[in-house]
């Protein structure tokens, strides 16, 4: 019996992975959060083809689309994590200082369950990152959670915009300065190896403008590094800048500035209250922890208040979890400004909805309850700023990823043919950031 | 057996050796009496699907020359009696290291002054190389795929990212040149990578495929303009990588890319889309849940035949025997005793872990998964062929026969040794079949191959015979009297010079034996062996034994007669000595 259902459930997987994934949906009666229009008492929200199509009282199902009672439960946008290092098979490529041309796109990996388990805490998309080894790390990619496909591709946010991963001070430091005795071993160097990229980026820009003219005869040696340092400079990618201190911060604005390049949310950006102004006069984005500092030495200067003081200054600011454990529960990580910062409860949902969404460049899409948007969205029993909030279902793109209560309790997709049971689970990569995953070697079992 | 002591080990391994070169050495090399061979009356499966009962073949200057029935036999042929035998065309490895020696890794890894920007060599990264630059015929891994029935290998060189081309041979003796049936057959592609140098990890290498491709792609396109008129232009100077890498951008030469599980499948798949290179997917392990993606694109796949184990199975089913015994016994007592049944039941009814069941019930249906996947390639029509550059050869019949059980036909399992890969080769004019005018390439079996226990007799390649030692078929010796072996032995292995000895604790009940082993060294450290089988006074087993990291082979096999045993042991390829040995104490209860 059990065997029939589980190969039930693998087809339906299958069958997933092959067939469109949007899904139809009524949700009746409950309390939308919609984050851009209010409170909505009782009030239905219609799904078509994976899109929000109504909102409304006494709205009646088309035939054949699935009705869920949502009575008393509270409704609002799918959770959106702006920092991430989930459903990937390689995170950091730490062997250069300047890696524009990776992409953590080409390691997705769909099958992790820590996607399932973000479902389970409401959270439809993630920004899945490179990791901070590297002063220009690789590219990153905006998925969703459609928890139950195979193929990688099938996680990719369509059309969502390119982003890449910037980091600053200790870790480049670390892992190229002393790791390989490379540049950059100071802040300095940090930027200068920024500066540098840039400015190759621009002779490899003319050098193909001169190809292309009949001016060069020889292609010139094709980079997708600098391809990739060029469609920054053309304002087609989104930098998301791992950082801490207000210095940094900055000195990054200052390069960004001389380059002329405005795209920019800084993630952790610890020290980020000490320059608030700064960053709303640039427009860049802030994407913080709650409460996460003293883990190394430029993280001890930090506070709660972080994420309310940047916000009140006008800074689109996010809270992320960096993490496949804290991306579990980050409507409590929200809900921590209301006491560190006393935000309302539309500007504590939005840290984590809307704003992330706007720091990723989807807000058009997703980010809030409205007719149009795309149906991500998270259903709790309580309501979600309160510790006692507990997630019921997760909907993306209308198709119901998370069901507390008909969920099989084991949901991972590949059973690895040759485990060992009782299969013993390893706690330690969910409790652990893995900004610096793959560069453990570099550090510290090199011959130096 | 844990690890012995390396010194002893050492020692013994040494005079080993040295035995087996003083063997070699009085090998007479006289060449062959004919070259002419007739086979007469066997059953022939030209291809799959077309078998021929009672048929002769004559094989002459190397290839078929005539096959037919009650053909006249040759003055100078050699007449092979194959009669109830089935002759097949010589299985075709699609990709493998047979006969090819591994990248010497340096002992010091050098630190590089600049890992970022690595030289191509250092990263990895030599698809100038050919695979034939390192291949050796006289390797003892070419007379292992030989006796299993493959007559080619289309051997791929060791390393990293892009180690190097393919080349297509004949698993023949001597000169290897002579055996090349075709070179630079495509570009041997994996995820693996070298250390402390870009590209280190997927992400790199996905990135630095884009990279060498686009300069091929440019560079090909500017040598012609420059070969159509150089006046003008810069000398193209192309490095070796770029150079290799022209003709699989002219499709000319197709990626033989290493793709072990299905995010992998999945990621190489997209690299195909996006740089437009022909693609071969190679040892894969687990394709299934991309089945349709690959079928839609008809990407041809070389898969891995190693099948994951279903040990958890066997035990169940112990258990289930158990439990019907006690059931079968219990029925008994409530007839004795009806009124103690209640108390019976509840003692019998087993305290399952549900969540322990729950998990092996989806192991199990992983499990089924594989077994049955190289099924749903035939289902799906997507032409595969078996590579064996992670799988083991030793294991390859019994996994094939494990895959026939899973919904594979018999005829999709030979198309895949025979026809598939020679016409992925694109050498299925002369290769593949057993057809007249056909290179002789043949594998004799004493049954039909897939039937349990078959065992291969001969083969041929190139029309030379090569004959297959076979075990002998075990039967009951004894009149099929019952011996009862359990109890403690000693054994001593007779090697030249030395004799090395130890103790056996055997455990027989009905017909199924355990057999526990130690050795000198550590007399009461015993290593438990669940292979053993006993053919009335037969037993025979294999045990594993690691020297210094290095594990070995010791096939057993011997003959009990009261309280003592004799026999042979064969260790690794060493040779094999006589064992004997005698009771030293009664099973213990």
């Amino acid at each position: 019996m059990v065997n029939k259902i589980f190969s039930v459930i693998t087809a339906c997987l299958l069958t997933i992975g092959i067939s469109a994934q949007v899904g139809d949906l009524l949700l009746k009666n409950g309390t939308l959060l919609t984050i851009t229009d209010g409170v909505k008492e009782e009030t239905d929200l219609l799904i078509q083809q994976g899109k929000i199509t109504r909102i409304g009282k006494n709205l009646s199902a088309p035939q054949g689309v699935q009705v869920i009672d949502v009575t008393g439960h509270h409704i609002m946008p799918g959770i959106i994590d702006a920092h991430s290092h989930i459903a990937l098979s390689a995170i950091n490529e730490a062997t250069d200082p300047v890696t524009a041309d990776v992409n953590v796109g080409d390691a997705l990996n769909p099958m992790d369950i820590s996607i399932y388990r973000a479902l389970a805490g409401g959270v439809t998309s993630s920004h899945a990152m490179h990791g901070s080894a590297n002063a220009i790390g690789g590219q990153c990619e905006t998925i969703k959670h459609r928890y139950g496909v195979t193929n990688p591709n099938d996680l990719i946010m369509e059309g969502a915009p390119r982003t890449i991963k910037f980091a600053l001070g200790e870790n480049p430091m670390r892992v190229h300065g002393e790791g390989n005795s490379v540049l950059p071993r100071t802040r300095m160097g940090v930027e200068q190896v920024i500066r540098n990229a840039f400015g190759q980026a621009l002779v490899y820009k003319k050098d193909w403008a001169d190809y292309k003219a009949g001016i060069r005869k020889d292609p010139p040696k094709h980079s997708e590094k600098m391809k990739t340092m060029v469609d920054i400079l053309n304002g087609d990618i989104i930098i998301h800048c791992h950082s801490y201190r207000a210095d940094e911060i900055l000195m990054l604005i200052n390069v960004l500035r001389d380059y002329g390049v405005t795209k920019i949310c800084f993630q952790h950006v610890n020290e980020g209250f000490k320059v608030a102004p700064e960053l709303a006069a640039y427009g860049a984005g802030a994407s913080v922890f709650a409460d996460w500092w003293g883990y190394k030495f430029e993280v001890y200067y930090s506070t709660a208040y972080n994420a309310a003081i940047l916000a009140k200054n006008g800074v689109i600011t996010s809270i992320n979890s960096d993490s496949g454990e804290l991306i579990r529960h980050l409507y409590h990580e929200a809900a921590k400004t209301q006491r560190y910062g006393s935000l309302t409860d539309d500007e504590a949902l939005k840290l984590i909805t809307l704003n992330p969404a706007i720091q990723l460049g989807i807000d058009n899409r997703v980010g809030s309850l409205q007719v149009g948007k795309d149906a991500d969205i998270a259903i709790f029993k309580g309501h979600p700023l309160s510790i006692y909030a507990i997630p019921q279902y997760t909907i993306v793109d209308g198709m119901v990823r998370f069901n507390i209560n008909e969920d099989q309790p084991d949901m991972r997709i590949d059973v690895d043919p040759s485990e060992t049971i009782p299969a013993f689970f390893d706690h330690t990569a969910e409790d652990h950031d893995r900004c610096m995953q793959d560069v453990f070697e570099t550090l510290f079992f090199e011959d130096k | 057996m844990k690890e012995l002591n390396s010194l002893k080990c050492a020692m013994v391994l040494s005079l080993l050796m040295s035995f087996v070169v003083v063997m070699a050495q009085g090998v007479n090399d006289l060449g062959e009496v004919t070259t002419t061979y007739f086979i007469k009356n066997a059953t022939v499966v030209q291809k799959p699907g077309t078998s021929l009962s009672e048929q002769d073949i004559i094989i002459k200057n190397g290839m078929i020359a005539e096959i037919g029935k009650s053909l006249s036999i040759p003055f100078d042929a050699m007449v092979i009696d194959a009669d109830s035998m089935f002759v097949y065309a010589g299985f075709i490895d699609g990709g493998s290291h047979t006969g090819v020696k591994k990248k010497e890794e340096p002992q010091q890894r050098e630190r590089l002054p600049n890992p970022g920007n690595p030289p191509n060599d250092k990263a990895g990264i030599t698809p100038e190389v050919s695979a034939l630059d390192r291949f050796d015929l006289s390797d003892k891994s070419v007379d292992e795929m030989r006796r299993n029935g493959f007559t080619i290998s289309h051997i791929l060189p060791d390393g990293s990212m892009l180690p190097g081309k393919g080349a297509i041979v004949s698993l023949g003796e001597g000169n290897y040149q002579n055996k090349v049936i075709r070179k630079n057959t495509g570009v041997f592609a994996q995820f693996k990578t070298e250390r402390g140098a870009f590209p280190s990890t997927l992400i790199g290498v996905m990135s630095k495929w884009r990279d060498l491709y686009h300069d091929s792609k440019n560079a090909s396109e500017y040598l012609v303009k420059y070969n159509a008129n150089p006046v003008g232009m810069p000398r193209p100077g192309l490095d070796n990588a770029t150079e290799a890498l022209i003709p699989v951008v002219k499709k000319e030469q197709p990626v033989f890319f290493k793709a072990e599980k299905v995010l992998d499948v999945h990621r190489v798949l997209n690299l195909h889309e996006e740089l437009g290179f022909e693609l071969v997917l190679t040892d894969v392990a687990q394709i299934f849940p991309a089945v349709d993606r690959v079928a839609a694109l008809k990407i041809p796949v070389l898969l891995n035949p190693d099948l994951p184990k279903e040990e958890e199975e066997k035990k169940e089913k112990k258990e289930e025997k158990e439990k019907k015994e006690e059931q079968v016994e219990e029925k008994k007592e409530d007839i004795e005793d009806k009124d103690d049944t209640k108390a019976k039941k509840d003692k019998t009814e087993e305290v399952k872990d549900p969540e322990k069941e729950a998990l092996l019930a989806r192991k199990k249906e992983s499990i089924k998964s594989y077994l049955s996947q190289a099924s749903l390639l035939e289902q799906k029509k997507i032409s595969f062929a078996f590579s064996f550059l992670d799988g083991k050869i030793k294991d390859f019949k019994a996994n094939i026969r494990k895959m026939i059980e899973n919904g594979l036909t018999e005829n999709g399992a030979l198309a895949a040794l025979t026809t598939t890969p020679a016409k992925l080769m694109g050498i299925d004019r002369q290769y593949g079949t057993v057809e007249k005018g056909k290179m002789a390439h043949l594998v004799i079996t004493d049954k039909s191959y897939f039937e349990e226990k078959s065992q291969v007799k001969y083969v041929f390649v190139d029309g030379h015979k090569y004959e297959i030692e076979t075990k002998p078929q075990r039967k009951i010796e004894n009149n099929g009297e019952v011996v009862n072996i359990s109890g403690e032995w000693s054994y001593e292995i007779e090697i030249p010079g030395m004799t090395r000895g130890g103790k056996f604790q055997m455990e027989q009940q009905a017909g199924d034996v355990t057999v526990k082993m130690s050795s000198q060294e550590a007399i009461d450290d015993f290593l438990t062996i669940d292979n053993a089988d006993l053919y009335g006074n037969n037993l025979v087993f294999t045990a594993t034994v690691t020297f210094g990291g290095n594990s070995i082979t010791l096939d057993y096999d011997i003959k009990f007669d009261g309280d003592s045993f004799e026999g042979n042991v064969a260790i690794g390829d060493f040779g094999t000595f006589p064992v004997k040995g005698s009771k030293i104490g009664e099973p213990k209860k």
